[in-house]
């Protein structure tokens, strides 16, 4: 391959007023010897860009080294065929002047350093190669009810097919069989009988040719990848003789819904004292039978155990909900439901008195407004407090209700006929594999792992140290890294609902409904399109072998150099996307169509085989052996080496130039896919070769963590264990190196993240291996 | 401490909520009402608790609540209200329910939820003026009679203004009694030393003739002279003035009736003081209650039930008619002239007394100083209480 290097210099934006750009093109020319390196006053002009076009049809430029702006601004001026024109944007606008004092020696090192690390990094890629295949492009919805049915609907309107596998007889989910009511429109205060409308959908599902609906049945395994799935589908009844059927899949769309909580441990709450103690999905069942599914809306609810017209009733909110002790979750839907139960016996029982007694109603946005109607009923008493005790007058057949904290200033008795506990949403995302299962997956317990959602004593999250998931029973993966999509709290699949909703950590397979988290038939409705959207995007971009998110577009993709392979393992449990698979050796089997490009893989390996095109170890060790470290151990002449994060840290620093505040000259910011792609190379080439300090910028890890590669800054962190004793080794402080979780949002904290570490470095003086 | 076993009756909060148009049911319990009310205090935190208490329907608390009658609506609360769940109308509200709860009889109950019931008592009760009279006096004055001789004095005093007297005694007293039991008999927490009865009688008195917690309804820093210059007293004075007036004229018909028919018109005291300052008075007051409650621009006035301005509308076509009559008598009308308009005055004084002053919205009048005393005399004697409790 030629490398024909072409390095521009832009000196507008005012860079030409604050550095020597002569300067910058000499040193250029003497170091690095590139085949073109003029300067121009305005690259993103129409004349400068037709000169590096100019540049690359006459003189054969291939690697375009851009010195301006930031690689996040003008992407779309300075866009060359990635295929055949590789473009390195050195960024000395924002990273450069914008940040520090013009026409200053340590400003114009920056650039210099910054100019050669753009260049060694141009010299040392490759192209990609995209893998560009026919795929399938079938969408596989799992589960029929009313996320299923939506999911599958608006994916074949899109135009794509799809197979929809239900586990029961019947399509329609949770609320076909219940009396259920839905608010579909503002202000949400019609009930309408869910029937008509769930009707009219299952016929429109299966009377669409586009879908291939498999009722009565189950997935048996899912193997592949995006776009080359195979789903063998079995019945869900085992005495049923079918046999196995295979499907080829692009995507999938997981609509498996919830269940309710097993109020079996609600006994505390009086559940099993007498028949008039139900949970309101008893209570919903009843309403069925009572209405001959929806056909008569009059009719009277009766005690359970009379027989007789209930004249009093408590709805027990939270009912093992929002408690350590059970799900520590708000299940979103339990409050309007009670209140919708409690207008219904309102009205067919006129003379009966409702109590509500509740922690918080929670009723958010325009559901407020049936919250408020409900409130204004007079029969209807909501009574803000816990229930510490819950007893059976077995003689007056009268349930006694104690509940405490009452707005009343006390403590007060309550005597009904019925009582309701509002159960919460456990999801459906597949059952924990136990006991010896858990030890022989060699899983690292946490002792502080919260209880699962359905109440078994295995941990719902995965720890960092391995990515296996304990669970099955659903999806079936045929995954090294376990059977189903890993959870992040509760047993709910692992999706950042706020950055981005519908991800799961495999690639490919979208979460909805309420099995993403708690939300009743409206929401599901619209999270059935969100996540059908999602499940397109993958198929087309895997078929121009393009990443999803979060580097949608990306078409790099990592490259195993498995002859070297010492079947450590760690890329196959490390990567946070399960892509890798492995033999009985140990020998990673790669999966391209899985992969989301964050490079945890290669900062992994220990030998250093997995590399991109242009993302290496090698890579970066060479743009770190290109900086220029002054050996005099004055102030100025510190190197602290700063590894940002391309999606939060780095531009953070970009909004701190753009508000022109000054960060220590000091620094040399190095852009990389995510922190968990640093190889512990760099930090030994770097120290090495006399670099002060190193500076990690990174996403928020734990529990809320805003990694875009979900455990990404959380490996780094994790890795530095390690790295600890190649410092000890060295004889270096392990101070020298340091992570920092920073937001977005936090870029005015840099300068005092910095300078902190800066004087930190320089208290603890030079390294000393510099100049060796 | 004892759970207090809530029983709730949703009758009862019906019935609150037709004698009034406070959405106490959409109170969340936030509590910015007693904490922005000027009289409320942090042992009596209304009217928060009577929010929670209507919007349960617990009967039994709301019967012995004496808070209602020390609220004198500023209108604060339900400026407020995040739910404009008009706490202070429900103040409003619970003393329509107290004064029907502490009528044995039942009538306030019908007359406050219906208002066709209070239109047909008060016909009722004017048609038995006109009946009583026709026995009495005719429906024509004899031809030639003086007004004495037409409209006996003493008959009317006999047969109206002493028999009323009479009646309007008894039922306010048992109807008092009632509410002495209710409110403080009822509460077996404290036991009242019979000489707190007769120590704390002045606040009684005190807060019947001054109506001082009204002025106490604004809190701000300014001094008296300035709320005085600002008219942040107009409500309470005018309230009183018209109190006051009302009492003078009561008291001087049905004791010195004589001086009402006799024709002078030298400048006595009692003519100041009834033809001048009590008719003024009750006329001017009634006629401001009505601009208010007509321009609804105050949070006091903003709702009217149907026995507030039957009351306001009597009470001034009493003033209206009483005034006439007094004309008539002073510049010498015709007999007949005075006789008819004399039956007038008593068709419509009438009515007012035996509906409004037991039955409904007069009776504050009695009901609002004896809460007070009421009030007082249980805040005393439980401080009492307690310092016995701890010198043993």
């Amino acid at each position: 391959m030629d490398n024909n290097v072409g390095v521009y210099i832009c000196s507008g934006c005012d860079i030409g007023k604050s550095l020597n750009v002569e300067r910058l093109v000499n040193t250029a020319k003497d170091s690095f010897k590139p085949l073109v390196c003029i300067s121009h006053e305005a690259l993103c002009g129409e004349e400068g860009v037709n000169l590096i076009k100019k540049d690359i049809e006459e003189k054969s430029v291939n690697k375009v080294v851009i010195a301006a702006c930031s690689m996040r601004a003008k992407q779309d001026v300075f866009n060359f065929n990635p295929l055949s024109i590789h473009t390195e944007r050195v960024n000395i606008r924002e990273h450069v002047i914008w940040i520090s004092p013009p026409n200053d020696n340590n400003t114009q090192l920056l650039a210099e350093d910054y100019i050669g690390m753009g260049i060694t990094r141009a010299k040392k890629s490759d192209f990609p190669e995209p893998l560009i295949q026919d795929l399938n492009k079938t969408i596989l919805v799992v589960g029929g009810g009313v996320t299923g049915l939506n999911a599958a609907i608006n994916s074949a309107k899109a135009g794509y097919d799809v197979v929809l596998v239900e586990k029961k007889s019947n399509l329609g989910g949770f609320p076909y069989s219940k009396y259920k009511k839905w608010e579909t429109e503002p202000p949400f205060d019609k009930n309408i009988y869910i029937g008509e409308s769930l009707n009219k959908l299952i016929n429109e599902v299966e009377n669409a040719k586009k879908i291939k609906i498999y009722k009565n049945s189950k997935i048996k395994s899912i193997s592949g990848a995006p776009g080359k799935f195979n789903v063998e589908i079995e019945p869900a009844d085992e005495s049923n003789k079918a046999g196995v059927i295979n499907e080829t899949i692009g995507s999938i769309v997981v609509a498996t819904g919830w269940k309710p909580y097993d109020a079996k441990k609600l006994d505390y709450l009086g559940y099993g004292l007498t028949p008039d103690v139900l949970t309101n999905v008893e209570l919903e069942e009843l309403y069925s039978d009572l209405s001959g599914k929806g056909k008569n809306e009059n009719f009277t609810l009766k005690r359970k155990s009379n027989g007789e017209s209930v004249k009093s009733i408590a709805f027990i909110q939270c009912a093992g909900s929002r408690d350590e002790e059970h799900l520590p979750y708000c299940s979103t839907v339990c409050c309007m439901s009670s209140l919708k139960e409690a207008a219904l016996i309102r009205k067919n029982n006129p003379d009966a008195n409702v109590y509500i007694i509740y922690k918080d109603i929670r009723t958010p946005g325009e559901y407020e407004n049936f919250y408020r109607k409900m409130q204004n009923d007079e029969g209807i008493f909501m009574v803000k407090g816990d229930v510490s005790a819950v007893s059976y007058d077995k003689n007056n057949n009268i349930i006694d209700l104690k509940v405490k904290n009452t707005l009343f200033g006390g403590d007060i008795d309550l005597n009904v006929e019925m009582a309701v506990l509002a159960t919460g949403m456990v999801p459906n995302s597949g059952e924990i594999a136990c006991a010896q299962d858990v030890n022989n997956l060699n899983v690292n317990l946490t002792t502080d792992n919260p209880v699962s959602a359905s109440g078994a004593s295995c941990p719902p999250s995965v720890p960092v140290s391995t990515a296996q998931v304990a669970k099955s029973g659903l999806l079936n993966l045929t995954y090294r890294q376990g059977n189903e999509m890993p959870d992040l709290a509760y047993g709910f699949p692992d999706s950042n609902f706020i950055c981005f909703p519908y991800e799961s950590r495999r690639t490919g397979i979208y979460p909805a409904g309420s099995v993403r988290m708690p939300m009743d038939t409206v929401f599901s409705v619209d999270d059935a399109k969100g996540a059908v959207l999602k499940a397109i995007q993958c198929i087309e971009q895997t078929s121009k072998g393009m990443s999803v998110h979060p580097r949608s577009n990306d078409t790099t993709y990592p490259f195993f150099d498995l002859p070297r392979c010492t079947q450590c393992k760690r890329c196959t449990e490390e990567c946070p996307f399960g892509a890798i698979d492995e033999d009985e050796k140990g020998t990673p089997k790669y999966n391209p169509e899985r992969c989301r490009r964050c490079g945890v893989c290669m900062g992994a390996c220990p030998v250093r085989i997995i590399s991109f095109k242009n993302y290496s170890p090698d890579i970066g060790a060479s743009m770190i052996k290109s900086l220029y470290i002054p050996e005099e151990p004055t102030d100025e002449n510190y190197r602290i080496l700063v590894f940002a994060c391309e999606n939060d840290a780095y531009p953070a620093l970009d909004i701190l130039g753009l508000n022109k505040i000054n960060l220590s000259s000091n620094i040399r910011v190095i852009p990389v896919r995510c922190l968990g792609s640093i190889n512990n190379v760099w930090y030994t080439d770097a120290l090495s070769k006399g670099i002060d300090g190193i500076l990690l910028l990174g996403c928020k890890f734990g529990d809320d963590y805003q990694c875009h590669f979900a455990k990404g800054s959380e490996l780094a962190s994790y890795r530095m264990v390690n790295l600890k004793e190649t410092l000890t080794r060295l004889v270096l402080e392990e101070e020298r190196i340091r992570q920092i979780q920073l937001e977005f949002s936090d870029y005015m904290k840099l300068p005092e993240i910095v300078e902190d570490f800066v004087n930190k470095v320089k208290s603890l003086g030079p390294n000393p291996y510099k100049g060796f | 401490m004892k759970n207090t076993a809530v029983k709730t009756d949703n009758e009862l909060v019906k019935y609150i909520k037709e004698v009034g148009e406070s959405n106490f049911k959409k109170c969340f319990q936030c509590g910015t009402c007693s904490a922005v009310c000027p009289l409320s205090t942090e042992d009596r935190p209304f009217p928060r608790k009577e929010m929670i208490m209507a919007g349960w329907g617990m009967k039994e608390q709301l019967v012995s609540d004496l808070d209602p009658w020390l609220c004198y609506y500023c209108g604060e609360c339900s400026k407020n209200c995040p739910r404009k769940a008009e706490p202070g109308e429900l103040m409003m509200s619970l003393r329509r329910f107290l004064i029907s709860a502490y009528d044995w009889t039942g009538i306030s109950k019908i007359l406050y939820k219906s208002k066709y019931a209070e239109y047909i008592a008060i016909l009722i009760v004017a048609l038995g003026v006109l009946i009583e009279w026709a026995v009495l006096f005719g429906l024509h004055p004899a031809a030639g009679a003086t007004l004495a001789q037409a409209v006996s004095p003493d008959k009317i005093d006999y047969f109206f203004d002493w028999p009323i007297t009479a009646f309007l005694g008894v039922m306010l007293t048992s109807f008092i009694y009632n509410m002495f039991r209710k409110t403080v008999l009822s509460d077996a927490g404290v036991k009242i030393p019979l000489k707190l009865y007769f120590t704390e009688a002045w606040s009684l008195i005190f807060n019947f003739f001054t109506q001082y917690r009204y002025a106490k309804c604004d809190d701000s820093e300014e001094s008296s002279s300035k709320k005085l210059a600002s008219g942040k007293y107009n409500f309470w004075l005018t309230h009183l003035f018209l109190m006051i007036s009302y009492v003078i004229l009561f008291i001087g018909i049905v004791f010195f009736l004589d001086w009402f028919q006799a024709e002078n018109s030298l400048p006595y005291l009692h003519i100041i003081l009834f033809d001048y300052f009590a008719s003024i008075g009750l006329i001017f007051g009634t006629v401001y209650f009505t601009v208010k409650r007509l321009s609804k621009k105050i949070e006091r006035s903003k709702f009217s039930h149907h026995t507030d301005w039957m009351f306001v509308i009597l009470l001034f076509l009493t003033g209206v008619t009483g005034v006439l009559l007094r004309a008539s008598i002073v510049y010498n009308y015709s007999v007949s002239a005075i006789f008819y308009i004399y039956l007038a005055h008593l068709m419509i004084l009438f009515p007012m007394l035996v509906i409004e002053v037991p039955f409904s919205k007069w009776s504050h009048l009695a009901y609002r100083p004896v809460a007070i005393y009421f009030a007082n005399l249980k805040e005393k004697a439980k401080s009492l209480n307690n310092e016995n409790a701890e010198i043993s």
